[in-house]
């Protein structure tokens, strides 16, 4: 008869407690790799709508899965002192985006052209009517001007709306400085906000003091990606 | 509106992350974690047409499959929290309510088993399944063939003073208790507070599958449920890239399996290892998950007849 296989009182495996940092749970991962499912777990939704705001959900499947697959094999490269993986995720998610430009480009060129055109739906008041219309005709303008700018200027913008990171992740994210950081954002925000054709005195004299003092870097960088191109 | 605030409205209803999509990038996951050291692991590029074929498909990419004996349905919801107990009476539920049930076998019969088997190391390294056949004889009083991780073994009958305990016998079994109660006393070998002792007797009854009477498996679930200190695992499961919830207890390497979205009985994980004698000591090393899926339960005539 079968004999039953031995049954022991051997320590459980791993089971990783909630509380642990992210970076804690890269280091564990190290040695015991299946830990890193834990940041799946964590962050495979945010990754997820991420992407699928940037290239729609089918893309986003694939390059949500891909990220992970990345982050793993990356694992070791993890800086342990950041405690917060967000940031390196969003970098790689934001890596794989970029090489869908052109479907990117065309995703925003559609909707633009759907927030320009849909009509506005029967509402009792006129002014609302209006307010509707002119609300999808900015909407639509909006995008078209997201879809002109230059994709690192992007980039940053829609990891700071749609990623929810700040600045100091954003970089982090990236791999540039603070400064670039706020030197791209301050430039795309600049275009929207011409595009929307209205702007936003305060915002623009609050930036533009930060763009002055981050000139250098931008410049720096501006060559180094035409050197690249 | 100021014009972040624009941006951070748009595309904002996009599509949430659909189950098939997590559990596809999942199984991605744990086959760059189960083949990191392998070279000549398979290209991204057939890994990504796996992935996309489906859950079931993409459960072989993660190199776990289990069969479910009762037709499970896979494409489950994400889970919502749930007891361990409450999982063992929904399980309950559903064995007693599953009819079609194999034939009641004679003692002179055999219980034929196919049993899929999926190893998978926890350091990594190649992911090993077996398919084992076999045939046992009813009540012992006749030889067995037993395949284990595809070794035939041939055991003879059972002598004079050997039993099986629990029995697999079905007019033995027929006699035990299908309150939960009174089962689970004598699970515990009418040993009070023997809870440990318990949980891996009603782990026998599956470890070795056996044609059970109508309500005894459902009684063995039931009695499990009011074993204080047992748990409910969705994590260890979900870390062999396959979807399922386990029932475990503290320091026992045997688990159930059940299915997420129907509750049934799925088959029972194990967790186990090399072990090799120093100095008088074992000492443990490449430590694995198992999981064994029951294909196929029925009752024969002779060894080597199909059901």
């Amino acid at each position: 008869m079968t004999a039953l296989p031995s049954i022991g009182d051997r320590p459980a495996l791993g089971s990783y407690d909630d509380s642990l940092s992210d970076a804690s749970v890269v280091e564990r991962s190290w040695n015991d790799p299946d830990a890193f499912a834990v940041l799946f777990n964590r962050y495979a939704d945010d990754i997820h709508r991420y992407a699928a705001r940037r290239l729609g959900t089918e893309v986003a499947d694939d390059l949500m899965a891909e990220t992970f697959v990345i982050a793993f094999q990356q694992r070791r490269r993890y800086d342990l002192s950041r405690p917060h993986a967000r940031p390196w995720l969003y970098g790689i998610v934001t890596n794989l985006v970029g090489q869908h430009r052109r479907a990117e480009a065309r995703r925003l060129k559609a909707l633009a052209r759907v927030a320009t055109t849909s009509p506005a739906e029967g509402e009792p008041l006129a002014d609302r009517v209006a307010a509707r219309v002119s609300a999808e005709n900015s909407r639509g303008q909006l995008v078209g001007a997201l879809a002109g700018l230059p994709a690192r200027h992007r980039d940053v913008l829609l990891l700071i709306a749609w990623g929810d990171l700040d600045y100091a992740e954003a970089a982090e994210a990236l791999g540039v400085p603070v400064g670039t950081v706020r030197s791209r954002l301050h430039r795309a925000r600049t275009k929207l906000r011409a595009a929307l054709g209205g702007s936003d005195p305060t915002a623009l004299h609050e930036e533009t003091e930060e763009t002055e003092e981050t000139e250098q870097t931008e410049e720096t960088e501006e060559t180094e990606e035409t050197d690249r191109g | 509106m100021d014009d972040l605030t624009a941006v951070r409205e748009l595309e904002a209803d996009v599509g949430p992350l659909t189950d098939e999509a997590r559990s596809a990038a999942r199984v991605r996951l744990q086959h760059a974690i189960t083949h990191e050291d392998r070279p000549g692991a398979l290209s991204r590029r057939l890994m990504l047409r796996v992935a996309v074929a489906g859950t079931a498909a993409a459960a072989v990419a993660g190199g776990v499959v289990v069969a479910t004996r009762r037709g499970g349905d896979t494409d489950a919801p994400r889970m919502t929290a749930l007891s361990a107990a409450q999982l063992l009476h929904k399980a309950a539920d559903r064995s007693r309510s599953d009819t079609a049930r194999t034939p009641v076998p004679r003692n002179d019969q055999y219980v034929y088993t196919r049993t899929r088997i999926t190893r998978t190391y926890v350091k990594g390294g190649k992911t090993k399944t077996w398919t084992d056949e076999s045939w046992q004889s009813v009540d012992g009083s006749g030889p067995s063939r037993r395949e284990e991780y595809g070794r035939i073994h041939n055991d003879p009958p059972l002598g004079e003073h050997e039993v099986r305990w629990p029995p697999t016998e079905y007019a033995e079994l027929a006699k035990w208790p299908t309150d939960p109660d009174t089962l689970l006393d004598l699970l515990r070998m009418h040993t009070p507070g023997a809870d440990k002792e318990a949980f891996v007797n009603a782990c026998q009854f599956f470890v070795v599958p056996r044609i059970m009477p109508p309500g005894l498996e459902a009684a063995t679930f039931e009695a499990v449920a009011k074993i204080p200190g047992i748990r409910i695992d969705h994590r260890a499961v979900d870390a062999l890239g396959r979807r399922g919830i386990a029932v475990s207890y503290p320091k026992i390497d045997f688990a159930f399996i059940f299915d997420p979205k129907t509750c049934a009985y799925l088959g029972m994980r194990s967790k186990g290892s090399t072990a090799d004698l120093v100095d008088g000591k074992f000492v443990y090393h490449d430590w694995y998950h198992e999981v064994h899926g029951l294909e196929e339960l029925g009752v024969v005539d002779r060894i080597g007849q199909h059901p």
